[in-house]
């Protein structure tokens, strides 16, 4: 029997995949295989004992972990909202006003983008600081009362929001700035002959336009929300105060480093994947019925 | 068409605003890392201190163990960048110009491997990592990120770009599929080879949950120590914390600098698609 050149071609194939592919299901695939399994257990280590579902029924009767799964919702949803809204008001006055320096102003307001979130967020807690913070003192220079920024639920939650915005509002800009650099500069032109105004413009002919891009930011910020989340609230808060601000990954953090629990994290982490899984494929399902293409 | 004007005006100042709000930490840092200790304590809060105080890097660099640090910072972004260009490369290869049965699965993972960055998938990964022994080596903290879903997407488009002909020229003058990898289609990727780099580099530079999971003392990486360093401080003294952080940031802001465009396009060019 002879090998054809093809059946070699596809040989090689498996061979180049096969690091890449033995990595991803190593290293991603199989944990979760692993944590799924290791959740159906209580102890750790060698002194594992088998409790089916408890870990999962524990979870969702414990106040603890539905007060945090709505902190980090409140927490992503207003800070991709606010991101989002800067991020495509200012990628709009780019485009569509024929602002000078375009180049520079997108570079510099996604520099927080590439700056270390636990080092940015160091900063901000110095910032924020009741009495030394800088934030403070420009409050204090016109006459303003300084404020506890980070103590109490309300206003920590705030200052976390506020941090997450400043990371992301650059970068939904750059994707913004490329969503309505797709759309056909005759639209508008056509657009204003007709008489609509700037406002009905951007209502009728930009948003249905930009909805996969609107997609795109919501999953993106969805992922970011839970990452950084984690930084944020670990660096600024540690959760407080009264958990105010104790987001899921901290949970999970908390749960298996403070309180020993791997198989409880384990189960939570799957929880909050399923969670962010689930949340991504709904967008992309809104996605396909409310958008039919750039005609 | 005062009007125009008016509205343009509007947009400067707004967007002056924005740009001020980012600068902002990344200004206020450097200035606090070389404030004197008084100046850094003092009330109201210093913004420009009087003398420069470049001898916080060296204190600082006595009072925690930041070179360390930086090296494993190093190492830990250097070794898995290069392995996600070589992984990422080959497999993207394959997937493109050798078209094997099963790569629309493969693919697929690929995909999917982009919604599991690593701090999601923390502990799972850390339970593994322990059983392995593993924890606070070289070896935990660096192979689950040889190759990412990002990375291998990222390269799988790309080389798609790459027409078929080229490939089979080489292969009729008798080139070896590895080489033609290495000498023919790495070279013609090269600025996406590059722009791999340069973000899997940031991201690994700028890692946190996933590095303080895994590591202990030997393998801490900048952003864990220096966070675990303030905490464990009794009298936080934030001009060393600054000076500490500026090392971090330099090598992420150098690299900005030099190729931020890159960077602004790359992240357009993966949205536009």
């Amino acid at each position: 029997m002879k090998i054809s050149y093809s059946d070699r071609l596809s040989a090689t194939g498996y061979l180049f995949v096969l690091p890449a592919a033995l990595v991803m299901i190593l290293f991603t695939l199989y944990p979760f295989i692993l944590a799924l399994w290791n959740s159906l257990f209580t102890g750790f280590a060698q002194n594992l004992q088998y409790v089916g579902l408890q870990n999962y029924i524990r979870l969702f009767t414990s106040s603890r972990f539905w007060n945090s799964l709505f902190v980090t919702i409140l927490f992503t949803a207003v800070s991709s909202g606010i991101s989002g809204f800067l991020g495509f008001l200012a990628a709009n006055w780019l485009v569509s006003r024929g602002v000078r320096f375009g180049q520079f102003f997108t570079a510099i307001i996604f520099l927080p983008y590439v700056v270390t979130p636990a080092i940015a967020t160091l900063v901000w807690q110095y910032m924020f600081d009741r009495r030394f913070g800088i934030l403070n003192a420009a409050l204090n220079s016109v006459g303003l009362n300084g404020v506890a920024w980070l103590g109490s639920p309300v206003s920590a939650m705030l200052s976390l929001i506020l941090v997450q915005v400043w990371f992301t509002v650059g970068y939904n800009l750059v994707i913004f700035s490329s969503g309505l650099q797709a759309i056909p500069k005759d639209y508008y032109e056509s657009a204003s002959i007709d008489g609509a105004t700037e406002s009905q413009q951007v209502r009728l002919i930009t948003l249905p336009l930009i909805v996969p891009t609107v997609v795109l930011v919501l999953v993106l910020s969805l992922l970011s929300g839970f990452v950084n989340s984690f930084v944020i609230a670990q660096i600024l808060t540690g959760g407080g105060p009264f958990r105010a601000t104790e987001v899921l990954m901290l949970l999970i953090y908390k749960t298996a480093f403070e309180g020993f629990d791997i198989p409880r994290a384990n189960a939570l982490t799957l929880v909050m994947f399923l969670l962010l899984f689930s949340t991504s494929y709904m967008l992309q399902k809104w996605q396909d019925r409310v958008y039919h293409g750039l005609y | 068409m005062r009007t125009l004007t008016a509205k343009r005006v509007r947009a400067y100042v707004w967007l002056t605003l924005l740009c001020i709000f980012a600068v902002l930490p990344v200004a206020y840092v450097f200035l606090l890392a070389l404030q004197t200790n008084a100046e850094a304590a003092a009330l109201p809060p210093t913004l420009f201190p009087a003398s420069p105080q470049f001898e916080n890097f060296s204190v600082v660099a006595e009072r925690m163990p930041l070179a360390r640090y930086f090296y494993n910072s190093v190492v830990f972004s250097l070794s898995t960048t290069v392995a996600v260009i070589l992984t990422s490369l080959f497999a993207g290869y394959a997937t493109t110009k050798l078209r094997m049965p099963g790569r629309r699965f493969i693919i697929s993972m690929f995909v999917g491997g982009i919604l599991i960055p690593p701090a999601i998938r923390a502990i799972p990964l850390y339970t593994m990592i322990a059983r392995l022994n593993l924890v606070d080596t070289w070896a935990g903290l660096s192979l689950p990120l040889m190759a990412t879903g990002f990375g291998l997407f990222f390269m799988h488009q790309f080389l798609k770009t790459v027409p078929d002909s080229v490939v089979e020229a080489a292969r009729i003058d008798g080139c070896s599929e590895s080489r033609i990898v290495l000498q023919i289609v790495g070279p013609l990727v090269l600025p996406a080879l590059v722009t791999l780099f340069i973000y899997n580099f940031l991201f690994r530079w700028n890692g946190y949950l996933w590095p303080l999971v895994v590591t202990r003392r030997t393998w801490t990486t900048l952003p864990v120590g220096i966070s675990v360093f303030k905490t464990s401080e009794q009298l936080i003294t934030w001009n060393l914390i600054a000076a500490a952080a500026v090392v971090t940031l330099i090598p992420v802001l150098g690299l900005f600098f030099a190729v931020g465009g890159r960077i602004v396009k790359g992240i357009a060019m993966q949205a536009s698609k």
